[in-house]
C-alpha cells in the first residue's frame, strides 16, 4: 500500500527547500538535477550523526565547474523511510543556507510530488519499501546513487547479507 | 539582551554570513518558513561551524541561520 510522507517547503526560497525535525532541523534543499546527495556545511554534525568516511573521493561535474569530495555513509531518515548507509558528498560550500542536498536518485522507485501551489513536498512510497538500499556507481565520469534493495522491516533488511555489505 | 528580527531584517544586517537564532516565528506555523527571530549570536561570536555544532547537539535550541542563501543557486552550482 502506497503511504506517503509531507513535507513544508519553505515559502520564501526560490528551489525547494524543506526541514528534516530528526536531525535538529536540518536544511535540505530536493535537486532534481542532482545524482548525489551532498552535505554542503561542517562535516562535524554529520559525523555526529555517525557519518564514515569512505577511503574514496568523488568527482563532482556542474555548471560552477568540475570539483572534488570526499564521500561518507550515514545511516539517513525522511519519516519512516529508511535509508542505511547512504553514501553521501561532504563538500563544503559556505554560501549555502540548505545543509545538505537530495537528489532526484534518492526518489527512486518512489512518486515525489513538489506542490509549488499549497507549498509541500508530498512523497509517495509503498510500506512494504520503506527500508531502502542504495548504493553508488560512476557511468562515465558521473556518479549517481541507485536503489539497489528495497524491504519491508528493519529485520528483513538485516538479514539479507547484502543489506549489511558496505560497498 | 538578543535582539529580535525578521528574516529580511537578518539579510541585510549580516549579509551572507552566518548567525546563530532562536525562538523562532515560522510563516503560518509551517515549521520551515522563517518569518523572524531573536539572534543570540552574531559571526564575532561564533564561527558557522560552531553555530552548527550547537544547533546539532540540541544545547541551546539555536539554529544556525545563512542569512542571504535563497540567492544562490546552489544545485546548479555543484551538480547537473
Amino acid at each position: 500500500m502506497l503511504k506517503e510522507e509531507i513535507y513544508n517547503l519553505d515559502t520564501k526560497e526560490n528551489s525547494p527547500v524543506i526541514v528534516l525535525p530528526w536531525f535538529h532541523n536540518c536544511r535540505v534543499l530536493i535537486d532534481t538535477g542532482a545524482t548525489l546527495p551532498m552535505w554542503l556545511k561542517s562535516i562535524t554534525p554529520l559525523k555526529l550523526k555517525g557519518a564514515v568516511k569512505e577511503n574514496q573521493t568523488v568527482n563532482l561535474n556542474g555548471v560552477g565547474g568540475s570539483s572534488t569530495g570526499d564521500l561518507y555513509r550515514v545511516n539517513f531518515e525522511i519519516g519512516n523511510i529508511h535509508f542505511k548507509n547512504l553514501p553521501i558528498v561532504h563538500k563544503e560550500i559556505s554560501v549555502a543556507d540548505a545543509y545538505m542536498i537530495l537528489p532526484a536518485t534518492l526518489f527512486e522507485g518512489m512518486i515525489y510530488e513538489i506542490d509549488n501551489v499549497s507549498h509541500r513536498l508530498k512523497i509517495k512510497v509503498d510500506d512494504k519499501e520503506y527500508y531502502r538500499d542504495f548504493r553508488i556507481k560512476d557511468k562515465s565520469g558521473i556518479p549517481y546513487i541507485y536503489l539497489a534493495n528495497t524491504y519491508e522491516t528493519k529485520e528483513d533488511a538485516e538479514a539479507d547479507y547484502k543489506y549489511n555489505e558496505i560497498l | 539582551m538578543a535582539e529580535r528580527l525578521t528574516r529580511e531584517q537578518m539579510a541585510e544586517k549580516y549579509p551572507n554570513q552566518s548567525i546563530g537564532i532562536t525562538n523562532i516565528k515560522y510563516v503560518n506555523n509551517d515549521g520551515v518558513t522563517i518569518e523572524s527571530a531573536e539572534v543570540v549570536y552574531t559571526p564575532e561570536d561564533k564561527t558557522p561551524e560552531e553555530l552548527l555544532a550547537l544547533q546539532v547537539s540540541g544545547s541551546e535550541d539555536i539554529m544556525c541561520w545563512y542569512t542571504t542563501g535563497s540567492k544562490v543557486n546552489v544545485g546548479v552550482l555543484t551538480l547537473c
